[in-house]
């Protein structure tokens, strides 16, 4: 049993050996009881033995749950370590009695010695060491936990001690701000002030020794650090101290009596003194002061402590000679307080006033026991509000001090006279009854954004994702109609300023947050506003909730919500609201415009219920200009929304930008307005002036001929070579109009700069300088090059078109279609677009075999071509832009190069040439221009188109003939009701499978007309006019009938001989295969309808023959034509020697030909229609599109041949008319005319002055009065080479 | 004889700026100017035939459709008209009431 004794503790001693070690009496040899060595209990294996068994014991009561299986019971039924002590005491007890009885027996015979046997002791030896290692076990947990016990003692303890440092470490403060505030010295010692030696720390000192066992050392220590949590180092203070008393050579004294050495009155130190008792006095005249605004009663400044001390101790070491010093110290003194304008007098009625006020209003404790109520509640509002709305802007937590009720409630206890300290107090109490903590509030806040946080992100970006595509998708109108016109904008602006943390709530708490002052009452109004706005978007397009609302967090007792969402994105989403409220409100505005307008002229009866206040308003500005009511609108929006916005900072500087530059934009045209309608009254009243003289007509004229006056004729003398370029081309006009927009640096007009201005250079070409005229026209021609090149290589597409693949007809067709609705070439690419035309017509008749395709397909291939149509159109925009910069470029170049080209080679005539020599009708460059485009003057005038298109058809497909009551066949562009019953017969006799003549067509397509008209007429339902898009239906019985009939009539081959001779001329004239079936399907479904050809001889229209008749024998004539594209106001003629050839479509056609003749019998051909015709015809001929022609045609040749190249203001004779035409040009500028038109009208004007050379003087004379479009009639018709 | 300071001082400076223009289009800056410098022409027009003697007028009348008008200088200086000087006060009149006209206008 014994241990290792190299390993582990040492164990105890055994049994065994304990009782050896202590049995004095020598084992009995051979003794049957006893065995040698073997030891004996003692009492000391007693003691020992107990306190394992307080150990085990303890053990037990900590780690053994009571019943559980191996347990250590110490109860009284087991047979534990209180038996084994028991036995081993009666064992021990049994040893002493035969000791003691041999003793008394000594002598005696030895008698063995009783004991206990070998294997009482070695069972009682291994039960005792069987409990004595459970008891170490024990031990070492209770020493454990007696450490454990210790560690918490001493936390405690030192709690403890920190809470009794407290008083010592408050009192050290008290001692530093003294000393600190009033003086390092002690006034008495002259000595250094210690601040451990300061009373009230000496006294906590003592306390804390008393009640804690903390020393000397620690005690100092302690002092240190709170002394240096003050910033205030002991030793170093005293240091520098001790230094400055030995530099003022004042030596303490132990007994209190400063040992000072004695100064003169001059000295250095006593000036210091000096200064030092006038800033003791200015400290207590302040300090008197502030006590009398206090309402307390001031100290005299004289008998402040500090100043007496000093005083004393001026009296102490100042020697004042033959002076006296009391007079010294009072002179002093007087002139601070006169420095100082002190009264103590004044002060004390001035306490005596603030005290009497105060008593005035000073609040009853009744008064003070309410405002304390109310900040009680005002914490608890505070409470809740931030419970329900935990952050603030930037993902604040917030404060629920920090709101306005708070913070009024608080201040109202102020002025009640309760101190800060006390109001703290009340709130931390206040905080306590309402169970908040703000310390834990803010942890469970910022948990809870954390958790929050990580899923919002994905929400958030679907929401914004959502809410794009709401304002991509809103229907504006709608936003517009649900909300109040007067109030829309005026809500988005206050939406926009309001705070976004009151989004949230409801009427209810919004109000009771302006009642509790959380929330202004503006800023309520703006918060409801906003709402009506948000319900307004959701009628009218359904906006997504905004906010996300997360798990509660309930505080207070209350259930509130917790919204971790921050508010960083609210402004940019108001913002796109607030752009989306603008635009409502702005096509709400355009839409009352119109509505206003239509119904201004209207009877009042008709006006609808909702625009009576519009006309109510238009009534209103009838004094003003329309524009100028408009433009007045805008301008008080803009100015509203500018306000609006530099009120409100945090919309921002991009906000502000946008809003300024909107005002700027509209007081811009306002102003502008209002400077036309001055010049227009003043133009008026000039008028009226020039009457008294003479006509207004000769103002007029002598100001176009004094404006043209050149100025350097006029004596100025430009200077350098960029004046020199610049005034070669000005006149006096120009210089006007610069002296206006630039101002002039002298004051003569020819000293003009022209370095900056108002205008950019581009306004300053329009401003008259020749030289950019040079550069413009240079632009031009490189234009029109790269134009030109372009049209060729596109005529080249029709070069072979027997070699097409399929479907590159159509695709080419596109190409060319694309250029030429772009550049208004339509002439011009005419003629291989109908050869590439009628290569696709080709193609169409074998839709099945060679193009692979199903008729059922064909629309398919018409939607593919219409796909393709957009790709080359986008193709075509690209390359004319290109052709536009590079055409620009070039007049740059110009504009650069020819003056420096000029000067180096002193090329003066062309210079003066290009400058514009006056008397020559065509200015050098524009000679010049004319003689390199002479080719492009010479217009093709060829048969113009339009864009290809192919529409779906709607002809049924029946499956059998009998089956079919009717044909319904819808009326397509250039269509009459004979083309209808065409296609009718066709889809019979395709469903019949049976073929006619196409003389037996026309004849029955005839009868069917006839008879189906009558029936219509019968039934009420027979159009004067049919229109694309209408309808006709053809009975199955009546075809049934017609061809019977047919059959009938013509069943004899000779009659049907004599039927195709004579309907020969009209047969020849249809186009069969556009009426050709193929599996059910109309091929009329590929095309866009049809047109007619009219050929008319040109002499006719020229000396003015072509009447209404002319027109009937000519249409009946003319043949069909298939459109591919849909037909546009646009006409077309080609005039082809002495034939004129023009596309024509019926009424109803978007065509401008008006021929009321639908076919042959069906209305009447007028001269009207004839006259209109021959007016087109002219018009083609001059090569201008209809708003330009009609802006010249009723010029005189002479004013025409005035106008300039370009719109310069020489005078208003020598201007091009531009009229605004919509959407003309929307990539240059929308409804601006361009250089294009420009182009087109010079080309005419060369064309005229062209024919004017053919003719002799005299007729070229007489012909300058002649109409333009006479003019053409007489003379271009004919002679026009197409 | 207008006084050539004041002619000076109403000459300086951009009309289009002094009014806050510079927000229009450059076509509609075009036309504005376009428009005051008609009017401008026609009351210094105004101005010149309402100074000429009736038959004066009568022989200014037929120069404008028979000489240059470089010619009309000369001929208005003999009957004491300075040409240069009277267009400059009709541009000065002018831009001073479009200033003032300006002024009574909405403030930014």
């Amino acid at each position: 049993m014994a241990r290792s004794p190299d390993k582990g503790p040492k164990p105890l001693a055994s049994i065994g050996e304990v009782l050896a070690a202590k049995n004095e009496r020598p084992p009995v040899a051979g003794g049957s009881g006893s065995v040698a060595g073997e030891k004996q209990h003692t009492p000391e294996d007693i003691d020992q033995f107990e306190a394992l068994r307080k150990a085990a014991l303890k053990a037990e009561r900590y780690k053994s749950p009571p019943g559980k299986e191996g347990r250590i019971s110490f109860g009284p039924k087991s047979t534990t370590i209180d038996t084994a002590r028991s036995e081993m005491e009666a064992d021990l007890a049994s040893r002493a009695t035969p000791a003691v009885k041999a003793d008394e027996h000594a002598g005696e015979v030895n008698e063995p010695v009783l004991g206990p046997t070998r294997e009482d002791r070695d069972r009682l030896e291994g039960e005792f060491i069987a409990k004595r290692s459970v008891g170490e076990n024990a031990l070492a947990q209770n020493r454990r936990d007696a450490a454990f016990e210790r560690h918490e003692r001493s936390q405690r303890a030192a709690a403890n001690l920190e809470k009794l440092k407290q008083p010592l470490a408050d009192a050290l403060t008290e001692a530093v701000e003294i000393i600190t505030e009033e003086s390092p010295i002690d006034p008495k010692t002259k000595a250094y002030r210690d601040p451990l030696r300061y009373e009230k720390v000496l006294q906590e000192i003592q306390k804390l020794k008393r009640t804690t066992r903390i020393n000397d050392e620690e005690i100092e220590e302690f002092a240190h650090d709170v002394l240096l949590r003050h910033g205030y180092d002991i030793d170093t203070e005293r240091a520098r101290v001790e230094e400055a008393l030995r530099a003022r050579k004042i030596v303490p004294s132990a007994q209190g009596v400063a040992d000072e050495k004695i100064v003169s009155l001059d000295s250095h130190e006593a000036r210091g003194l000096e200064n030092k008792l006038g800033l003791a006095l200015i400290s207590a005249i302040r300090a008197a002061q502030a006590a009398a605004k206090r309402g307390e009663d001031p100290v005299d400044p004289l008998e402040d402590p500090k100043v007496k001390e000093i005083e004393d101790h001026i009296r102490q070491i100042i020697d004042p000679g033959a002076e006296d010093l009391e007079a010294v110290i009072r002179a002093t003194e007087n002139e601070t307080l006169m420095g100082q304008s002190f009264n103590l007098e004044k002060l004390k009625a001035q306490a005596e006033t603030v005290r009497a006020e105060r008593d005035k209003v000073s609040p009853s404790a009744t008064e003070i026991e309410e405002r304390i109520k109310e900040l009680k509640e005002a914490i608890e509002f505070g409470i809740q509000n931030v419970a329900r709305t935990p952050f603030g802007r930037h993902g604040r937590i917030r404060n629920p001090l920090e709101n306005l009720r708070v913070e009024t409630a608080w201040k109202a206890l102020e002025d009640a006279g309760v101190s800060e300290p006390g109001i703290r107090r009340l709130q931390r109490q206040f905080y306590s009854d309402l169970g908040f903590d703000w310390g834990e509030w803010k942890e469970r806040v910022n948990r809870e954004r954390e958790r929050m946080n990580a899923g919002i992100r994905k929400d958030r970006e679907k929401k914004e994702a959502q809410q794009k595509n709401f304002i991509n998708t809103a229907n504006l109108g709608a936003i517009a109609d649900a909300v109040e016109q007067t109030d829309l904008q005026d809500a988005a602006v206050r939406a926009l300023s309001r705070r976004s943390d009151y989004q949230g709530l409801a009427d209810e708490e919004g109000e009771e947050m302006q009642r509790g002052g959380e929330i202004s009452e503006e800023d309520l109004i703006r918060l409801q506003a906003k709402r009506d706005v948000d319900a307004a978007i959701r009628k009218g397009g359904g906006l997504p909730g905004r906010r996300l609302v997360p798990g509660s967090a309930p505080v207070t007792g209350k259930e509130t919500v917790v919204n971790p969402v921050a508010d960083k994105d609210d402004l940019e989403l108001l913002r796109e609201q607030e752009e989306a409220y603008r635009k409502a409100v702005l096509k709400r505005e355009q839409e009352e415009e119109v509505r206003a307008e239509f119904y201004e002229g209207a009877a009042p009866e008709s006006r609808p219920e909702g625009g009576v206040p519009v006309v109510e308003a238009a009534e209103q500005l009838t004094n003003l200009p329309r524009d100028e009511s408009v433009a007045r609108k805008e301008l008080e929006d803009a100015r509203a929304w500018l306000a609006e916005v530099e009120r409100n900072s945090a919309m921002g500087a991009g906000e502000l930008a946008r809003a300024t530059e909107r005002y700027d934009k509209a007081r811009a045209e306002y102003v502008a307005g209002d400077i036309h309608k001055f010049i227009l009254e003043q133009t008026a009243l000039f008028e009226k002036r020039a009457e008294i003289t003479g006509s207004f007509e000769k103002v007029r004229r002598g100001w176009k001929w004094l404006g043209e006056m050149n100025l350097t004729k006029l004596g100025a003398k430009p200077r350098g070579f960029w004046s020199s370029a610049l005034y070669r081309g000005v006149n006096v006009r120009s210089g006007v109009s610069g002296s206006l927009s630039i101002g002039l640096s002298g004051t003569s007009i020819f000293a003009a700069g022209f370095a900056a201005g108002a205008l950019t250079p581009a306004g300053w070409v329009a401003m008259g300088v020749r030289q950019s005229i040079a550069a413009a026209g240079s632009a031009f021609l490189a234009y029109e090059g790269l134009r030109r090149r372009r049209e060729s290589a596109l005529a080249k597409l029709a070069d072979d078109v027997s070699g097409l693949m399929h479907g590159e007809a159509a695709e080419r067709m596109i190409q060319l279609a694309a250029y030429a609705e772009i550049n208004h070439a339509w002439a011009a690419v005419r003629p291989a677009y109908e050869k590439l035309q009628e290569r696709y017509e080709k193609d169409l008749e074998d839709v099945k075999g060679w193009l692979q395709l199903s008729p059922e397909n064909v629309k398919d291939f018409t939607k593919i071509i219409r796909k393709e149509e957009t790709t080359f159109a986008k193709e075509e925009w690209d390359k004319e832009k290109a052709r536009r910069v590079w055409g620009l470029s070039t007049g740059a170049l110009t504009f650069i190069g020819i003056p420096l080209i000029r000067k180096m080679l002193g090329y003066k005539e062309i210079a003066e040439a290009a400058s514009g020599s006056r008397g020559s009708e065509l200015s050098a460059s524009e000679a010049v221009r004319s003689k390199g485009a002479a080719g492009a003057l010479i217009q093709p005038q060829e048969a113009a188109g339009d864009l290809p298109s192919v529409r779906e058809g709607t002809t049924p497909i029946p499956e059998s003939v009998e089956n079919i009551k009717e044909f319904v066949i819808t009326v397509k562009p250039g269509e009459g009701p004979i083309h209808e019953a065409r296609k009718a017969i066709a889809l019979y006799l395709d469903k019949k499978g049976t073929q006619l003549d196409p003389a037996e067509r026309i004849w029955a397509e005839e009868e069917l007309w006839k008879r189906t008209k009558k029936t219509l007429e019968a039934g009420g339902q027979l159009k004067k006019v049919y229109h694309p898009g209408d309808s006709i239906g053809f009975k199955r019985e009546e075809i049934d009938s017609v061809m019977a009939n047919l059959k009938e009539r013509f069943g004899d081959p000779e009659k049907a001989k004599a039927l195709k001779e004579q309907l020969k001329e009209f047969t020849n004239k249809v186009r069969w295969n556009r009426y050709a079936v193929r599996d059910g399907v109309g091929m009329w479904n590929a095309d866009e309808g049809i047109r007619k050809i009219v050929k008319v001889p040109v002499k006719l229209m020229a000396e003015g023959g072509f009447s209404g008749t002319a027109l009937r024998e000519a249409w009946v004539n003319a043949e069909e034509m298939r459109q591919f594209v849909l037909p546009s106001a646009a006409e077309t003629v080609n005039i082809k020697g002495d034939t004129a050839a023009i596309s024509l479509g019926y009424p109803g056609e978007a065509g401008d030909v008006a021929v009321s003749e639908a076919a042959p019998g069906t209305g009447e051909v007028t001269n009207e229609a004839a006259a209109q015709i021959s007016e087109t015809v002219v018009r083609q001929v001059s090569g201008l599109r209809q708003e330009y022609y009609e802006a010249i045609r009723g010029l005189s040749i002479s004013e025409l041949l005035q106008k300039r190249f370009m719109p310069l203001p020489f005078s208003k004779d020598q201007e091009w008319p531009l009229p605004a035409v919509d959407s003309e040009y929307p990539w240059v500028r929308p409804n601006k005319p361009s250089h294009v038109r420009w182009m087109d009208y010079m080309r005419f004007q060369n064309r005229v002055r062209g024919v004017l050379k053919n003719l002799d003087a005299e007729e070229a004379a007489a012909v300058r009065s002649m109409p333009v479009s006479k003019f053409i009639q007489q003379y271009m018709l004919i002679n026009n080479k197409g | 004889m207008a006084d050539q300071s004041l002619i000076e001082q109403a000459l300086k400076g951009n009309l289009i700026e002094e009014l806050g223009l510079m927000s229009l289009a450059e076509e509609e800056k075009l036309a504005l100017i376009r428009s005051l410098t008609d009017l401008a022409g026609l009351r210094f027009t105004t101005r010149i035939i309402e100074r000429l003697a009736p038959l004066d007028r009568t022989e200014f009348e037929k120069m404008t459709s028979s000489v240059p008008p470089e010619s009309a200088v000369l001929w208005l200086r003999e009957r004491g008209i300075d040409f240069e000087e009277m267009l400059l006060e009709e541009i000065s009149r002018l831009k001073d009431e479009l200033r003032e006209r300006g002024a009574s206008l909405p403030q930014p």
